[in-house]
């Protein structure tokens, strides 16, 4: 319950004969962690040592590595041309299309790796001519982009390219200047170039440029150049384009759309090989790579003559499972030895084991961290106390049925095949539903709609405290939520060090709100003696405890019960925007002829999103006074999951046909 | 209905402060954490989740500001039953908001650290829960603004 799953440390010791088998068995099993042999660095004993040496790694793991790259060579190019088209994001989350899975029969290696072969070379002769030519076709189109960028730079310019070039007496370059800079460059050319230089312009360009070329002695090129292009003369290179700008881009223009249609062409091509081999590639991939991490695991055993050790972590539950698996693999040719841990906790793997609808909160245990094997389970204190946090900082019983509506949705539409979809779905499934509650107790319909607006006065028989009204006692109350919660986490801290043997410690730095609060009530019912008593101990408590930095812990203290006064604020702050909508409805609707479509209009979505803030908020800052205030109390975490040696199957199911 | 007296004008003006000032620290400190945050999502759309409780975070001084403001209001009669504020009283109330609202500043201070924080649990996604108690380490001056308000209040027995 409070606890993280209790696991054995296992060790299997096997016929050598058998490691296929057994490999195989444990992998279909899913229930053992496997870690790299330890045996004699734990528990030193010479004759072991003498015995046992690493195993080393699988010689197929290579060919298995080859053949899964290819593949997806293969398919990456299929994905390329032609991508699945999966569902859109709404649909993923409210109806999913359910996942199809090939059936495939159990293969063992050799033939596996000969099918997936065969599967390559016919599926890869295929597409290799077409890939080929739509990578040569795409190479082409942008090169040709390319050229055309240049030239409609140079549109303007009435000259023939094929000219511009640097033969033994003249140089010629082409390229642009800004209209301020013609003068200086020309100067530049006087100057440089005697008078034995030609610039010719056109027309000026939008961006106030002008195409030019210019053509100089090659003798005099070396100093011109360098010159031009200082004062602003920007070289464009036009190796190989000839005819005229304008000429060489209505050429290019035709040639690309010829690629166009070609690249269509072959796109189409691969798209219908695709769709043939697509699916067995897929398949095939995934049992390659499943037969792949077979391979691998091996480099974590150990090995003596004639047999193979294992070492790993098995959940208590699955042993018998587990016994009788191996057994059956190896033909009884195998010995199981398991113990309990005994070594360091933070290195027992951690799996997480609540009931029913608490399983669906570990998501937010897990995204603070998860507890070590010897720590508490934080997840069952979680799960009421957010809920009811949630529900006090939303206090609307219709924003809270609109939670539910969208938990439940979300639970069993995406949720059905996405685990985390599931949690979110069931967790605010279960805020809302408090919603509904604290809704209901504070006279929240869509803040004062349904009471005020409607008229549905009878909904006040259910109210237990009138948010604006009463606000002094709503503070108090959170503030007492607050002092509550708190309690539970000291209390919870007190005990998890009772139970690794520091109580003493415990009770000195932590339990004097345990006394000081009931102190602080008595005195102030005018329960002075008793009152003071509690006090003074807890104040000697909290010195001993703490030396000088007593005074901190008192203000940390006061700070943490603060904090819960977020609760009053934020529900308020719901109450109050949805009033104000309220109101802006109501005042848009007395206009003339608008009103009466505008008014539902500002109403629907300005409850709509004060529902989202409000859920939004409700949610982070309920997770926050969980993680900061309540766990800081006796939660550590910094486990490590559990991670089963356990194959991957998202395309394929295994069947015994 | 209350009457506008000079006791409650001051103390108006201090609840307008006290939610105004907050809400300046608080808006600045969830943009700095929000950047960062969008920052980690354009590496990883997955890590929206932890960025956005993270920027969520420098929003307490806000919500103090507001809650601040509310008690400065209930305790003058501007909502709830109306009560006789003299001038002095105003003042105090002033103060009272002033309190809250310079000490909401500090999430500025928060929302630096949240941001930081947001870059550490994209990358270490491990250090969330950390990176979250470093961030409300600032808050702490912030409770001392708002309690110093609610003493004052309690104080001048108006609440």
């Amino acid at each position: 319950m409070f606890q993280t799953v209790r696991m054995k440390r296992l060790r299997i010791i096997a016929l050598g004969h058998y490691k296929q088998p057994l490999i195989r068995s444990l992998h279909k099993l899913g229930v053992v962690q496997i870690v790299d042999y330890e045996g004699t660095r734990v528990h030193p004993n010479e004759v072991e040592e003498g015995l046992v040496s690493l195993h080393m790694t699988d010689l197929d793991l290579k060919t298995l590595t080859t053949q899964v790259m290819r593949m997806n060579k293969v398919l990456d190019i299929f994905e390329e041309v032609d991508p699945v088209s999966g569902d859109g994001f709404i649909k993923q989350v409210f109806r999913p299309t359910p996942p199809e899975k090939v059936p495939v029969k159990e293969l063992d290696r050799g033939t596996l790796v000969k099918e997936a072969k065969k599967a390559l070379s016919s599926a890869e002769s295929e597409v290799v001519g077409p890939a080929e030519k739509l990578a040569r076709i795409e190479k082409e189109i942008a090169e040709y982009n390319a050229q055309k960028t240049t030239l409609e730079e140079l549109r303007p310019l009435d000259a023939p390219l094929e000219y511009i070039e640097s033969t033994p007496v003249l140089t010629s370059w082409v390229g642009l200047l800004a209209k301020e800079d013609l003068e200086q460059i020309e100067a530049v050319l006087e100057e440089e170039a005697g008078n034995l230089f030609y610039l010719g312009a056109s027309e000026l360009t939008d961006e106030q440029e002008y195409a030019a070329v210019v053509v100089c002695f090659t003798k005099d090129a070396e100093r011109v150049f360098p010159a031009i292009r200082k004062a602003g003369f920007d070289r464009i290179d036009v190796s190989g384009l000839s005819g005229t700008p304008e000429d060489a881009l209505e050429g290019i223009e035709e040639r690309l759309q010829g690629l166009v249609k070609e690249k269509a062409n072959a796109s189409e091509e691969i798209a219908s090989i695709s769709s043939g081999w697509r699916e067995s590639l897929a398949t095939l991939r995934e049992q390659l790579n499943i037969e792949r991490d077979r391979g691998e695991i091996q480099s974590k055993f150990a090995k003596t003559d004639t047999t193979i050790v294992v070492e790993g972590w098995i959940p208590y539950r699955y042993v018998d499972g587990l016994a009788q698996a191996v057994e059956e693999a190896t033909d009884g040719y195998s010995v199981i030895s398991l113990t309990d841990p005994d070594v360091p906790p933070e290195t027992v793997p951690v799996l997480l084991d609540n009931p029913g609808i608490f399983k669906h909160f570990e998501f937010l245990t897990k995204l603070y961290s998860l507890p070590k094997y010897n720590e508490i389970d934080p997840t069952m204190l979680l799960m009421p106390t957010f809920c009811i946090f949630f529900g006090i900082m939303v206090t609307d019983a219709a924003y809270g049925f609109l939670t539910l509506l969208l938990g439940s949705f979300l639970a069993i539409g995406g949720g059905r095949y996405n685990r985390t979809i599931r949690d979110l779905g069931v967790i605010l499934a279960a805020a809302g539903l408090a919603t509904i509650f604290v809704g209901a107790l504070t006279g929240g319909w869509l803040g004062d709609f349904a009471i005020e607006y409607m008229g549905l006065s009878a909904l006040r028989s259910v109210m237990m405290l009138d948010q604006l009204a009463q606000v002094q006692l709503f503070l108090y109350l959170v503030l007492v939520v607050g002092v509550i919660h708190l309690t539970i986490g000291i209390i919870s801290g007190i005990l998890e060090d009772a139970r690794h043997g520091k109580l003493k410690e415990a009770v000195f730095e932590k339990a004097w709100p345990l006394l000081a609060l009931p102190g602080l009530a008595l005195i102030y019912v005018g329960s002075m003696i008793p009152g003071v008593a509690l006090a003074v101990a807890a104040l000697a408590i909290l010195i001993t405890g703490h030396k000088a930095m007593f005074f901190f812990e008192i203000t940390g203290f006061l700070g943490d019960v603060l904090s819960y006064a977020r609760l009053m604020a934020l529900g308020l702050c719901t109450f109050g925007i949805a009033m104000t909508v309220n109101v802006l409805a109501d005042m848009v609707s007395s206009v003339a002829v608008v009103g009466v479509i505008a008014a539902p209009v500002v109403f629907v979505f300005g409850h709509a999103g004060n529902w989202v803030i409000q859920t939004l908020g409700g949610f982070v800052h309920g997770m926050r006074l969980h993680y900061v205030e309540f766990f800081s109390k006796f939660y550590e975490g910094g486990g490590t999951g559990f991670e089963p040696f356990v194959a991957k199957r998202s395309v394929t199911e295994e069947v015994s046909m | 209905m209350v009457e506008i007296t000079m006791g409650v004008s001051l103390a108006a003006l201090g609840a307008g402060i006290a939610m105004g000032l907050a809400a300046i620290g608080s808006g600045i400190g969830v943009g700095i954490a929000g950047s960062a945050g969008a920052g980690a999502i354009a590496e990883d759309p997955n890590k929206f989740g932890p960025a956005l409780v993270l920027q969520a975070l420098p929003q307490t001084q806000g919500i103090y500001g507001f809650l601040g403001a509310i008690l400065i209001m209930i305790g003058t009669g501007i909502l709830g039953d109306v009560v006789a504020v003299p001038t002095e009283v105003g003042i105090v109330l002033l103060g009272a908001g002033i309190s809250v609202g310079l000490s909401g500043i500090t999430a500025i201070g928060q929302g630096i650290t949240a941001a930081s924080a947001i870059g550490a649990a994209a990358k270490t996604p491990e250090t969330f829960g950390k990176g979250m108690v470093l961030s409300v380490m600032s808050e702490t001056f912030a409770v001392f603004g708002l309690l110093v308000a609610i003493l004052l209040l309690v104080g001048t027995g108006l609440i």
